[in-house]
This record gives C-alpha cells, structure tokens and sequence, in this order.
C-alpha cells in the first residue's frame, strides 16, 4: 500500500514537469527510477532517491550520497555524506567525518562540477555561503576566503577573520584567540586587511587595526558647567560635536565588518592599547607612520590632528611629511573647508588656514559648525555672532546669546538691548521678529515660545499657531499625536496643533502627555483619580483608577488584553477593585464596606 | 423527548471542532464556587497562607464564582461556625452572588442574562427570543436556569490554621515571637511580628509545615419565589435607579444556607519535587491539597455539592477527566447519566454505572507530576462498565454511594 501511495504522490506531482523516470520503490524498500510505462531504468538499490532536475538525481546508500544521471550512472559516486543542490555552476559537497548520535562531525567540505570532476578537492572544515562572490574557509581552527570561481583569495592560514564590508575590505588576524567564553571576540595576535583583490593593504603585524569614527558630542562635567554663564550653558547643551575623526573602538569579533562609513583609512598601533599609532590609507599608503606621536587622529583634507606626550596637538602634513607647525596647541579639530578650530592655553579659539596662519579673531567660544556655520563668543563683551563655513563674518556678535536650534536651520537669538529672542537663519536674516522672552528649540516643526508672560507655539514661518495667552505650556512626549496640553489658570487644557484651537473643551486638573503611558493616550485625572483619554477627548478608561502610573498601566496592558476599544465605569471600578491593598484585610466581625465589593 | 446531545451541541457553538478540542473543551453544566479564606493572623506564615490560598484556582469541575473579597482575618483560635455564618449574612454574600449571576453593574442597577446563557450552554438567540416572546418554553428555561445552574451556587469558607510542629497541638496565640515581637493580647494589635518568618526561618520549618483546614459549606438560597421576586422588583436591562435602590435595600432578601462542614486530617504532606528555594511552593502544596481533600470529603456528605465530570472517552476504554484530587479511588462508583433536554428544562438520566479501573486512576492531585507521583502522567482515569446500555462521549459521570 506504501508503495502504491508514494508511487502515486510522486506521478501526481512530477507527470506535467518530468515525464521521463519516476521514482519507485520496490517490495523491499529500495529505491529506483522507472519510466511512464512502469519498465525499470534505474535499479532499485538506493535506500532513498530525490526526483530528476536537471538531468540529474540525488541517490543514497547506507549513510551516503551520490548523483546519478538518467542512464543511472553515478556521476557522483555515492560516497559522500552530505551533497547539497546545484547551484548552477557545481555541488557543495561533504566527505570523511563520522556520525554520532545522527550528527555528522568533522567532515570535510569541497565542490564537484556538474560531471563530477573535481573543482575543489573536500578540505575545508567549513565553508560559508559566498555573499558578493566571496565565502569564508576553515580548516583546522583557521580562516580564509575563496572566491565564487574557488579560487583561494586570502589564505587560510589566519585566527580569526572578519568579513568583507560593503567596501572590500576585510580584517584577519594571525597568532590570536577567540575568547572561551565569548566564542567570537579575538584577542592577542597581529591585525592586517586584505582588499577585495587579495591584496594586503595593511600588513599583517600591527596589534591593533581599526577604523575611524566621529567624536561623539562632548560630555561637560557639573564642575565644567557650573563655571559657564547660563547663556554659554545653553549653547553648550545643544552644540553637537566637533569635527574630529577618532578610533572606532568596537571589539574584534569574528565575521565583524570594519566600519569605513566615516574614513575610508585604517587606525594600526603596534601597541595593545593603541597608542602611538599611525595611519595607514585603504590602499596601503603609510600616511602618518606608527610611533611618531603618542596620538593620531583621522585625516581629513590631507592634514591629521597628531598629540604629543604632554597632550598638545599640531597637525601632521600627509603629503610633506612633516608638522604644520613648529608651535602646539591646547587642542584643536579637524581641517573643514581649509579651516581648523584651535585652542590656545589661554582658553581662546580661533581658526588657522593650512598654512598655519590665523585668520580669525580669537574668541572666548567657537562652537561645531552647524547649518554651515559657527556660533562665536566675542571676548570683549561676551556677545554672540556667526562666521560661515569659510570663516567670514555672517552676523557680528550683538547677540546675548544665539543657540542652535534642532531643526529648521534656524538659531534662537537675543537681542542685548531689549533682552527679547526671535530667531534668524544661517545668512543672519530675522525669520522670526524679536518679540518673545523665552522660546524654545524647533521640534516637528513647531517651537514654545513665551510673549509677555503668556506662552504659545510658532511655526518655522514665525506664525503664532497657538497663540501667546496660556500660563503654562507642556512640551509633547509624542510629536505624532499632534497634540499639545496648555493651562489657563487652573486647568490643562489640549491644542490641536494644526489648528491652533482646542481639540476638546474639557479642562483636567492634572495630566500627563500623550504617549507617555499608553500610546496615543493620557492620563488626566479628575477629583483625584486617574483615567485615560484619546487624542479627541473621548475617555478610553474612567476617572476611577488610583493617581499611581503601575495602576495605570496595568489597566490599559489589560484593556489590550481583552482586545476592546474602551472600558466602561463598572469595568474599571472592578480593576480598580483588585488592585485595592486593602481588599484582603477585613476582620471577619466586620461589615465590609460596600466600596470593596464587585457585586 | 428530544436527545440533548453535549458532545452536538458542543460542535454547533464551535466554529471549527477537532477531536482534540472535544477532548479538551467538553462543555458541560458545572456547579459554581466562591471560596474564601479565613486567616489567622496570630499564626506564623500567615501572609504565606494568605499568598499562597490566592493562587489556588477553583477547582476545574466548577465555575470560577469568585467575588472581589477573598480573605477574612481573625486573631485567635475560637470556634467560628457562627460567627462565619453571621459574616455571610451581614455582609449579604447571597446578594452578591445573584448579582454576578445577572452581571450587575453595581453601579447602575443594569442586568443582563449572557452568563446564565453563557454557563447553562443555552443557544442565546433562542433563549432570547423565547424569553422575550414569554413562551412556556421560555419559562422553563428559566425555570430550568434557576434549579440547575443559579441554585447550585456555593460559598466554601476555609479556615485554615497552621500547626507549628515544635508546639504541636498548640495553639499559635501563646507562643511568644522569638525575636522581640509583641503578642497581639498584650497590646490588643491584630498582628504578631513578622520578624520570624525569614526565609531561613521559613526554610527549616517548612519541612515539618502543616495545616488544618476547617471547611463551611453555603448554598445560594434560590427557588422560584425567590426568583420571582427578583425578575419582578430588581432585574432591569435598562439603567433603572428605583430598581437599583430596591435591591440595596433588599439585599438581606437573597440568603446562604449552611449545608455543613469537614476538617482535613492536618497530614504531612511530602515535599517532593519541591526545591528548598521555593518555600512558598511548599505552603501551596499543602495549603492546596488540603482544601481539595475537603472539598472530597464534602462531596461525599452532600449531594448537591457532587460534581459531575464529561466522559471524554468510550473507545476504546471509557475514560474521564476525573481523579486522585476529586477523590476517585478503586472503591468509587459512578453513575452515568445522559443529558435531556426536554421543553427547555434539562434532564439527567442514568444511563449506566462504571467503575475505575485499578491502576489507571489520574493522580491530578497538585503537584503530583513533580511529586513523581504514579498515575500522574496518565491525563484521565480509565473506567470499566458496570452496569447500563451503550455510553457516548458527551456522557456525564457523578459519584454515587
């Protein structure tokens, strides 16, 4: 009956594709191919069979397998342990090893052609699945790459590899170890990188290889910030980073790809910690050599920001070979557009050109650039101004202060005089007049600002969609909700911010954003207890609840649970009910309050 | 007569059926249970106890009837059955029983009947329209609602006290905290120190820990001039303030009869399975298979209380989802009894008795699997026929004498 079913199975599904040769089994549970009409063209003597693709089978005897063309011959004989499908060009294949428990260890893979001629002897203990025409090797605890025609392109004679990156490069690593615990991250041994073409751009004896990457923002100590006036503190905050490229310091891990989306040049050190290190670019070029100084930074307009031991920096000159200056600074950038920001020890900033010359005024503060240009601090009066990207004046310093704002390409500003901000764009011109006393960073599209004692919000047009009359105002937690909570004497009340006017009328006494429990939802509580309500007011959960944001949670996680829209009064007055402390300490002479009952 | 066949209707309110849904949703009219726990607050682990007794669930063989009130404290060792039944009444449990039965928004007065439908496997558009066109069809599925569903309510009080074994019989209220606490008497606080009960502390007295268990037994008091009453003066679909106030003010109206009591045995209970870093398992365990030996032991007194369990089973052996912790034994006997549905009302017609077979009575008995407990894995217990006709699935089985 088996034999009929599977014989049937296989007529069914393979008749319209390959009418040749079917699979069949015999009485005794082996298996052959025969042809349409029944008559036997391949002998039943393998313990499995896959179906004829491409002219050719998959065959199986004891553990092991073989192709077979449409005569039955074996072009592949039936002598390896795993054969995987053709790839259109050959088999992966398996041989040797042993099977324990139904696993085959230590086997050895390689690749046969189509014919079965050999293309690539078994010898590799593993082999990877080729990505952009390149796989990994392994053999014996050691890696390599092969190329998609299998050829050897980095040998495999390396510790640990990582893979190639979009780039074409990849790192390895020789005499190194992969940590016991932590199987993938490489310790000890010298670092180099190969290219795509299996050429070694880095040569392999250097402790440490990385990539470069951009110095995060600087993180000010309490000491640092509580010495700054609040007007610096305030730019400070939001300054972003210099332009500065630093070490890349993630870990060597296996099969990690060197990051180059910053530099495309390599960080080596024959230190393990990385010091005195040089630079080396993607194609082997030795732009800053190793052991020159105790510190390299990334190359940027040819020139690379180098420190010596007492921590002060020049500038390396790649294509002279030599300092750009003969004086070192406190600290320094990178060159941007020709220019460097430098420090001197006496705390001034000013810009240098490549030729070491200084071609600004010195300043108490120059910030990152932004917008294309950079906020400046006079020393004389403390007031701020703009310089463009090339170092000329956008805006003299008459400002107290300007400070970037997060999008919109606009910059808060105060004028000294009358102490009102307004904000003006990167060429100096005023976008939005100086008639606000406090304002607040652009976000969405829309910034908080405060006319005479009352706030509202602006739009990057400088129209007052909200306008300038409420007590208070509450900066959203979810910018999609389009919602903001503004208070007029005692109560909150909700913007629509499209529409400047109030997306439903009710006041709430306390609230909190929308999104900041439940998403698109707030918590708002009347006389002293907590519900929560939609973007139009509607209440989604009763004012029953306890002022207590695990309650409040717990409640909405639940009403998701029961998957309904909204809960009604007595379904929130029973959640409140078993979450009640006290519900399990009534005396049994006592008449319980009716509060505490369900029912 | 028409056959009322379970296991059919129970295809006609799936959506999609398989044989092992069947096996494991076997719907069927169960008894309802609300259980409390009466707490002795001079006694060591009394939090334990009270912890642990809020995660035993209704037993399987009943509906979940659980009001928000759980736990009841006393500070002393006293005889308490009348001070219990005054607490039912006081504090009109039987109102409130009633109430969820018709999904009373206890703030508006609105009632509905999706429960009763719901647990007395009614087709609701059916009993709706007879209801509302007030057919005498209609009636008797009230009728039939009320005697087999609303009435077999039930109240289980348990007591639970804990027996310290290095005072043995004696009672927790004057053993003395070791660590400085005050007894409650001398300072007239409800509450000893908790100071003793470390885990440690917890951990070396646990290996000893038993409880005794005093179990009350309370039926929901409901016939039809009860039921009367409340459809005409109470029930209201509609919010309906004078309605709502007539019953607050009537709650005293809807009372708990007391059927009668059992005390477990305050046996050890083996530990096995448990590891020393779950204490609070232990508490459950014992906690948990006391209480189920009295909810044997009144079944056994009382026959309204008896349970009735689905065959799920009948070839090739019959069997049920029925065992240890419902107290089946190789002595027990069941009769079999057939589902009618007769003009609304339901009938149960005995059809056959079975007995168990020995060997294949299921030990799901709590933790029993982790116990290693023979019998634990075997899923149902395994009966032979006695006695009656041919048996299907769908059949129900209750303990006879």
């Amino acid at each position: 009956m088996k034999k009929i079913i599977a014989s049937l199975i296989f007529t069914i599904i393979f008749t319209t594709s390959y009418a040749q040769l079917i699979p069949d089994v015999n009485n005794k549970d082996k298996w052959g191919f025969v042809d349409s009409l029944g008559n036997v063209v391949v002998k039943h003597k393998y313990n499995s069979v896959t179906p004829f693709v491409n002219g050719r089978a998959k065959v199986q005897k004891g553990d092991n397998y073989g192709i077979i063309d449409e005569m039955g011959v074996e072009v592949l004989k039936t002598s390896y342990r795993i054969i995987e499908d053709y790839n259109g060009k050959c088999y992966k294949v398996a041989s040797g090893g042993k099977i324990k428990d139904g696993v085959l260890f230590d086997e050895n893979w390689g690749f046969i052609s189509y014919d079965g001629e050999v293309i690539l002897a078994p010898q590799y203990s593993k082999i990877g699945d080729f990505i952009d025409g390149v796989a990994y090797v392994q053999s014996k605890n050691k890696y390599g790459f092969i190329t998609e025609d299998l050829s050897v392109l980095v040998p495999c004679i390396y510790s640990a590899v990582g893979l190639f990156n979009e780039y074409g490069y990849v790192w390895v690593n020789k005499g190194g170890r992969l940590d016991s615990e932590n199987s993938t991250q490489v310790t000890g041994g010298k670092y180099g990188v190969y290219n795509k073409r299996g050429e070694v751009v880095v040569p392999v004896e250097y402790a440490v290889v990385a990539t470069f990457k951009l110095k995060e923002p600087t993180q000010y100590t309490q000491k640092e910030l509580k010495k700054m006036s609040s007007m610096v503190k305030r730019v400070r905050e939001d300054e972003g980073s210099y332009r500065f490229l630093e070490r890349n310091n993630e870990m060597m891990r296996l099969f990690g790809k060197l990051d180059m989306s910053v530099s495309y040049d390599f960080f080596v050190s024959t230190r393990a910690d990385g010091s005195n290190n040089g630079v080396i670019a993607s194609d082997g070029t030795i732009l800053v050599p190793v052991n020159m100084f105790d510190a390299v930074a990334g190359v940027e307009e040819g020139f690379a920001p180098v420190y010596n031991s007492s921590r002060r920096l020049n500038y390396w000159n790649v294509s002279q070979g030599e300092l750009l200056s003969s004086a070192w600074y406190a600290d320094g950038t990178s060159f941007q557009n020709g220019l460097a920001i430098c420090r001197n020890k006496s705390g001034d900033y000013f810009f240098i050109d490549q030729n070491n010359k200084v071609v600004s005024p010195h300043y108490s503060y120059i910030s990152p650039m932004k917008e294309d240009v950079y906020i400046v601090q006079s020393k004389v009066d403390n007031k701020m101004g703009l310089l463009d990207k090339y170092g000329n004046v956008v805006v003299e310093p008459i400002y107290a202060p300007i400070y970037p704002t997060t999008e919109g390409g606009l910059f808060g500003a105060f004028e000294s005089e009358t102490g009102l901000g307004g904000y003006i764009n990167n060429k100096g011109e005023v976008v939005i007049p100086f008639r606000y006393v406090r304002g607040s960073s652009f976000k969405n599209g829309y910034s908080m600002v405060k006319r005479d004692s009352h706030w509202g919000v602006v739009n990057l047009q400088g129209q007052e969609i909200v306008e300038c009359k409420w007590d208070d105002i509450l900066a959203p937690q979810d910018t999609s909700v389009n919602r903001i909570w503004v208070k007029n004497a005692d109560l909150w009340y909700c913007v629509d911010l499209k529409t400047g006017t109030l997306a439903f009328d009710k006041g709430y006494e306390t609230m909190s954003n929308y999104s900041r429990f439940a998403p698109m939802l707030a918590c708002v509580l009347v006389d002293g207890k907590a519900g929560l309500i939609d973007v139009n007011g509607d209440v989604i959960i009763p004012f029953i609840l306890d002022n207590n944001v695990s309650v409040v949670k717990e409640a909405y996680a639940m009403l998701m649970n029961t998957g309904r829209a909204k809960w009604t009064d007595v379904d929130t007055y029973r959640f409140a009910l078993k979450n009640n402390k006290n519900r399990h300490k009534s005396k049994l002479y006592q008449t319980i309050d009716e509060t505490m009952w369900d029912y | 007569m028409k056959r009322y066949c379970l296991l059919l209707l129970t295809i006609a309110m799936a959506a999609v059926v398989n044989a092992q849904q069947l096996q494991d949703e076997f719907s069927y009219r169960r008894s309802s249970l609300y259980s409390i726990l009466v707490c002795h607050s001079e006694d060591k682990f009394h939090k334990e106890i009270t912890d642990e007794f809020l995660k035993v669930p209704i037993p399987d063989k009943y509906n979940d009837f659980d009001l928000n009130v759980k736990v009841v404290n006393v500070s002393r060792k006293d005889k308490y059955t009348d001070a219990i039944t005054d607490f039912v009444d006081r504090n009109n449990i039987g109102s409130r029983l009633v109430a969820r039965w018709f999904n009373r928004n206890i703030l508006t007065g609105e009632c509905d009947m999706e429960l009763v439908k719901l647990r007395g496997l009614y087709d609701a558009s059916a009993f709706d329209y007879e209801l509302a066109s007030r057919t005498p069809r209609g009636l008797a599925m009230l009728q039939d609602a009320g005697e087999d569903l609303i009435a077999n309510t039930f109240l289980l009080v348990n007591e639970i006290t804990y027996i310290d074994k290095a005072e043995g019989a004696k009672t927790a209220a004057t053993v003395l905290s070791i660590l400085g606490g005050v007894v409650g008497a001398a300072t007239g606080m409800d509450y000893v120190s908790d100071l003793g009960n470390t885990a440690a502390s917890m951990v070396a007295t646990i290996k000893g820990f038993r409880v005794k268990i005093h179990s009350r037994l309370y039926q929901l008091d409901w016939n039809d001039a009860i039921a009367n009453e409340f459809y005409e003066f109470y029930y209201s679909d509609l919010p309906d303030e004078q309605k709502k106030m007539a019953f607050e003010n009537n709650r005293g109206n809807f009372k708990m009869k007391y059927v009668g009591d059992v005390v477990s045995k305050g046996s050890l209970t083996s530990f096995l399975g448990i590891n020393e870093d779950q204490p609070e398992l232990m508490i459950r365990k014992a906690c948990q298979r006391a209480i189920d030996e009295n909810i044997v032991d009144l079944q056994k007194k009382y026959n309204q209380f008896k349970v009735k369990a689905p065959v799920i089973s009948t070839s090739p052996t019959i069997t049920a989802p029925i065992g240890m912790k419902e107290g089946v034994t190789s002595a027990s006997r069941f009769e079999v009894l057939e589902v009618l549905e007769k003009d609304g009302r339901i009938e149960y017609k005995k059809v056959g008795v079975v007995k168990p077979v020995p060997g294949m009575i299921w030990d799901n008995r709590f933790m029993a699997s982790e116990e290693g407990a023979v019998g634990a894995d075997l899923g149902a217990t395994t009966f032979i026929k006695v006695s009656g006709r041919e048996f299907y699935p769908g059949m129900l089985i209750r303990e006879i004498e």
